[in-house]
C-alpha cells in the first residue's frame, strides 16, 4: 500500500511536470469541447450541454490513458527504469497501479474543465446530480478505468509498437462507446466488443445521472461497470503471470 | 554455510531468433563468487556478460542449470532474493529524469520497504556518499553524465544489498569520478557486500577484482585471481615480439618453427597489430635454449621481444581471440 | 535531383521502418477511415449536411493531417537519434534538407485520399463516379503545400523543447477546427472566420466542397482564389519558417541542446 501511495505521489509530480500531460488534462478538454460544440451546434435537443459534457469527458478519459499510463510505460521502458521496478521485491501491479491511479485522478479534472467551459463559456445549462451520485460515479470511473488501464499496460508492455496501436484505437473506442452514434446502430459483432469497454457503460451512466430522479442503483450501467472491473481485475492477474514469464523466459523487457 | 554468495552451475541461456533458430548466449557456465569479494567479469561484446548479469538481477531466467544466490535457489525464489540484491547499469538510464535525486531515491527506497526516519537517514547518507547533497533537490535531467551515474550508485545501495551487480558501472565517468566509485566499491566489499561487475576497462578490473572470470562466446574460458590467470599462461611461454614483414599466422608459425623445430611450437596465434605479433608458444622440453633463442632473434627479423608475464590485456586477448 | 530523390525516399523509409505492412496500412488507411466515419456520424446528427461532401472533405482532412504530421516529427526524430548535429554540421542548409524530405508527405497524402475514396464507395456507399479525381489531387497538393510549412514550424520547436507532442496536438486541432470540413466556418464568430482564411488547408477544403457540391460554374474562379490563397499562405509560412528555424537552431547551439533529449 505504501508503495502504491509513493508511486502515486511521485507520478503526480512527474505527470504534471510534463507539458503534454498538462495539455491533456487542461487544454484538450477545452479544445474538444469547443470542437464538439461547433460540430453539434445545430443539434436541436434540450440537453445539448449534458450531451457535450458526457462525450467530451469520456473522450478525454480515454486520451488520458493513451497519453499517460501507456505512453508512460513506454517511456519507462526507454529510460530503463522498468527493469529496476520489475526486479524490486514489490509486485509490479502495485507500482504501476499507483501510477495509473495518479494519472486518472488528474485526468478526472478534465471533467471539471469541460463542465466550466460548457456551463459558463457556452452558457449551456448542466444540472448536476446530487453529491452522493457524483462521488459514487467518480469512484466507479476511477476503479473501472484503473483496471482497464493496467490491463492494457500489461497487454502492451512488451509490444514495440504499443504507442502506435493505442493511438490507432482512439477513434474506434469513441465509436464503440456510443459517442458519435447509438451503439444499437452498429453491427452486432461491434456491439459485443463495445460491451467489453467500460467507456460504453460510462457514457450510458453519465447520460443517466443527469436525470435527477434516476436511481443509479437500478442502472444496468453500474452493474455492467462492476462486472467489467472484476473481469479486467482477473485479466490483470492472468496477464501479470503471462508477462512475468515472457520477461523472465523470453527476456523481452529491455527490447524497445 | 555456503561460502559462495553467487553460484552458477552449468547455466545456459538461449534466445529465439526471429528466423526461429536458437541463439546460445550462455553455454553451461559455472561460476562461484565468494562472500565479500569483488569479482570481475570480462569478455568482448556479445560474450554473454549482460545475459549473466540479467539472470542474476532476476530479470531473466536461465534456460537450464541452477543459479543460487546467498544460498537460495534463484529460479523459484525470485522475491526472496530481490530484497538483498541490487544492480547498477552504466550510462544514464534507470532513473526518472523529471524527478529530483531525492525523489528518485524516495521512490526506489519505497520499493525496498524503507520508511520514516530510516528512509530519510539512508537517503541522506547515500546523497553524501555520492556527493549529491547540494543538488539533491534539482531534477535529474539537469545533471551531468557523471552526476547521473553517481545517483545510480546511490540508488543501487538503497537496500544495503548483500549482493551488488554492476554492469559497466564506470562507463562515461571521468577518471576522478571512476576512482571515487572504485573506493566506494572497495569499502562495500570490505563491509561484506559481494560484488560482481563487468567492465571493458581491464586496468580497472585488475585493480578492483579479487577474482576475474573471462567469458567468450557464452563460455567461461578462464577464471581465477589475476595471478592465477597469469600463471596459467605463464606455465607455457608467452612471447611478445615485434616482427617485421610477418603478415599472417602461417608466416609467424613458420618463422618460429624454423628455428625451434620440435622444441618450441606455436600453439595459438594471439594477435597481430601492425608489425607486432603476440604469440603463445609452448616448450616441448620445458626449457628454453638461450643460445637458440638469441640466434633466432638475431637471424630473424625480430626487433624486440620479451618473454614473461602477460598483462591482463594480453591475457584477455589471449583467451578471447579466435 | 536524383540526390534529393534518394534523400526524400530514405527519410520516408526510415520514418516508417518499424512498421510492417499491416501496421502501415492501419496507420495510413484504416485509422483515418475510422476517424472519418466517427466525424461523419457526429456531423450527420445535425441532419442538414451533404453526406458525400462531408465524407470526401473529411477524407482529405484526415489524410493531410496524418501526412503533414510527418514533417513535424522529422527534426524531433533527428534530435533524438543524435543525427541532427550531423546535418547541422554539414555544408547543407538544414531547413532546406528537412523541407525537401517532408515533401514525401505530398505523395503520401494523395495516396491516402485516393484509396479511402475508393473504399468509401463500398463501405459508405458514396457515389464517386462524378468526382473529378484531378481536382481532388490538386486540392490535396495545395493543402499539403501549406500544411507542411506549418507542421515544420511546429517541428522547429523540437530544437528547444522536448514536449513536441503538445505542439503537434495543437497543430492537429487548429487544422481540424478551421478546415471547414467538420463544421461550416460560417458558424464561427466573424473574427475567427477571417482567421480561418489564413489557416492551411481551409482554402483547399472550401475548394473541394465546391467540387463535391457540384457547383461547377464557379469552379474555375474558385480554383484561382482558393489556390492563390493557399499558395500565398505556403510562401509566407516558408519565409517565417526559415527565420524561425535559424533562430531556434542558434538557440539550440548556444544552449548545447542540439542533441539533448
Amino acid at each position: 500500500m505504501r508503495v502504491l501511495l509513493t508511486s502515486l505521489r511521485l507520478q503526480f509530480k512527474q505527470s504534471l511536470s510534463r507539458s503534454t500531460y498538462r495539455f491533456v488534462i487542461i487544454i484538450q478538454p477545452i479544445l474538444n469541447t469547443i470542437l464538439l460544440y461547433f460540430i453539434l451546434s445545430n443539434k436541436n435537443f434540450v440537453n445539448v450541454g449534458e450531451y457535450l459534457f458526457v462525450n467530451v469527458s469520456v473522450m478525454n478519459l480515454w486520451s488520458s490513458i493513451v497519453f499517460s499510463s501507456l505512453s508512460d510505460l513506454t517511456r519507462e521502458k526507454r529510460m530503463g527504469v522498468l527493469g529496476s521496478n520489475f526486479a524490486s521485491p514489490v509486485k509490479f501491479q502495485w507500482i504501476y497501479g499507483g501510477k495509473v491511479i495518479a494519472n486518472l485522478i488528474l485526468a478526472l479534472w478534465s471533467f471539471a474543465v469541460s463542465y466550466l467551459i460548457i456551463q459558463y463559456v457556452f452558457d449551456l445549462n448542466i444540472v448536476l446530480p446530487n453529491v452522493y451520485t457524483l462521488i459514487t460515479v467518480y469512484f466507479l470511473l476511477l476503479i473501472s478505468f484503473t483496471t482497464l488501464s493496467l490491463f492494457l499496460s500489461y497487454f502492451f508492455l512488451l509490444n514495440r509498437q504499443a504507442i502506435f496501436w493505442i493511438n490507432v484505437l482512439e477513434y474506434p473506442i469513441y465509436l464503440l462507446s456510443g459517442i458519435a452514434t447509438s451503439i444499437q446502430k452498429l453491427p452486432w459483432f461491434l456491439q459485443i466488443i463495445s460491451w467489453l469497454l467500460p467507456t460504453k457503460w460510462i457514457v450510458g451512466l453519465l447520460h443517466q445521472i443527469f436525470n435527477a430522479k434516476y436511481n443509479i442503483l437500478t442502472s444496468a450501467n453500474v452493474y455492467g461497470l462492476l462486472i467489467l472491473t472484476a473481469l479486467y481485475g482477473i485479466g490483470i492477474i492472468v496477464m501479470n503471470n503471462i508477462m512475468e514469464r515472457k520477461i523472465l523466459v523470453e527476456g523481452q523487457l529491455e527490447v524497445y | 554455510m555456503n561460502e559462495y554468495m553467487i553460484n552458477l552451475d552449468k547455466v545456459s541461456r538461449t534466445y529465439k531468433e526471429k528466423n526461429g533458430t536458437d541463439f546460445v548466449a550462455l553455454n553451461q557456465i559455472s561460476l562461484n563468487v565468494k562472500k565479500g569479494t569483488i569479482h570481475g567479469l570480462i569478455g568482448p561484446n556479445g560474450a554473454g556478460k549482460s545475459t549473466t548479469m540479467k539472470i542474476l538481477s532476476t530479470l531473466l531466467l536461465p534456460s537450464s542449470g541452477t543459479v543460487t544466490m546467498k544460498g537460495i535457489e534463484l529460479q523459484s525464489n525470485l522475491n526472496a532474493v530481490r530484497q538483498d540484491i541490487n544492480f547498477i547499469y552504466g550510462g544514464e538510464r534507470d532513473l526518472y529524469w523529471r524527478l529530483t535525486a531525492r525523489e528518485n531515491l524516495e521512490y526506489f527506497s519505497a520499493l525496498y520497504s524503507l520508511k520514516g526516519v530510516e528512509q530519510k537517514e539512508k537517503i541522506k547518507e547515500l546523497l553524501e556518499l555520492v556527493q549529491l547533497t547540494d543538488v539533491a533537490n534539482k531534477k535529474v535531467e539537469t545533471y551531468s553524465k557523471g552526476m547521473k551515474q553517481r545517483l545510480q550508485i546511490a540508488r543501487g545501495l538503497l537496500n544495503n544489498p548483500r549482493i551488488l551487480l554492476l554492469d559497466e558501472p564506470t562507463i562515461g565517468l571521468d577518471r576522478q569520478s571512476a576512482e571515487e566509485f572504485k573506493n566506494i566499491i572497495r569499502h562495500l566489499a570490505a563491509n561484506g557486500t559481494t560484488i560482481l561487475f563487468t567492465s571493458h576497462y581491464l586496468e580497472e578490473v585488475e585493480d578492483l577484482s579479487d577474482e576475474i572470470t573471462i567469458i567468450s562466446r557464452g563460455e567461461i574460458v578462464a577464471s581465477g585471481t589475476a595471478q592465477e590467470l597469469r600463471s596459467n599462461i605463464g606455465k607455457e611461454l608467452y612471447v611478445h615480439a615485434v616482427v617485421e614483414n610477418v603478415v599472417n599466422r602461417k608466416q609467424a608459425i613458420t618463422l618460429f618453427s624454423r628455428y625451434f623445430g620440435d622444441e618450441l611450437s606455436v600453439e595459438k596465434y594471439v594477435e597481430r597489430t601492425g608489425n607486432v605479433i603476440e604469440m603463445k608458444v609452448s616448450l616441448s622440453n620445458k626449457k628454453l635454449d638461450d643460445v637458440k633463442l638469441s640466434s633466432f632473434v638475431q637471424n630473424s627479423k625480430i626487433r624486440e621481444w620479451k618473454i614473461g608475464s602477460p598483462s591482463l590485456d594480453e591475457i584477455y586477448r589471449y583467451y578471447t581471440t579466435v | 535531383m536524383r540526390r534529393w530523390g534518394t534523400l526524400i525516399w530514405l527519410s520516408y523509409k526510415e520514418q516508417y521502418a518499424t512498421f510492417n505492412l499491416i501496421s502501415f496500412m492501419v496507420y495510413k488507411i484504416v485509422q483515418p477511415m475510422i476517424q472519418v466515419i466517427f466525424f461523419v456520424l457526429l456531423i450527420s446528427k445535425n441532419g442538414d449536411s451533404n453526406i458525400k461532401s462531408v465524407v470526401l472533405t473529411n477524407i482529405i482532412l484526415a489524410a493531410v493531417v496524418n501526412a503533414a504530421v510527418y514533417s513535424g516529427v522529422i527534426l524531433s526524430n533527428e534530435r533524438v537519434q543524435g543525427t541532427l548535429k550531423l546535418i547541422v554540421a554539414s555544408r547543407n542548409d538544414t531547413f532546406k534538407i528537412v523541407f525537401l524530405r517532408s515533401l514525401a508527405g505530398i505523395i503520401d497524402a494523395i495516396i491516402m485520399v485516393i484509396v479511402p475514396i475508393i473504399l468509401a464507395k463500398f463501405v459508405l456507399h458514396i457515389d464517386i463516379n462524378s468526382i473529378d479525381i484531378i481536382a481532388v489531387v490538386i486540392t490535396v497538393f495545395l493543402g499539403m503545400l501549406a500544411a507542411i510549412p506549418l507542421s515544420l514550424l511546429i517541428g522547429s520547436m523540437s530544437l528547444i523543447t522536448t514536449d513536441l507532442n503538445l505542439f503537434i496536438n495543437l497543430f492537429i486541432f487548429v487544422i481540424n477546427f478551421f478546415s471547414g470540413a467538420l463544421f461550416s466556418s460560417q458558424k464561427l464568430p466573424y473574427l475567427w472566420q477571417v482567421i480561418s482564411n489564413f489557416i492551411p488547408l481551409h482554402n483547399s477544403i472550401q475548394f473541394a466542397m465546391a467540387i463535391f457540391n457540384e457547383r461547377q460554374p464557379h469552379i474555375n474562379w474558385q480554383l484561382v482564389i482558393f489556390s492563390g490563397r493557399e499558395i500565398s499562405i505556403s510562401i509566407v509560412l516558408i519565409i517565417v519558417n526559415v527565420v524561425i528555424y535559424k533562430k531556434f537552431e542558434r538557440t539550440a547551439q548556444k544552449g548545447g541542446t542540439l542533441e539533448l533529449y
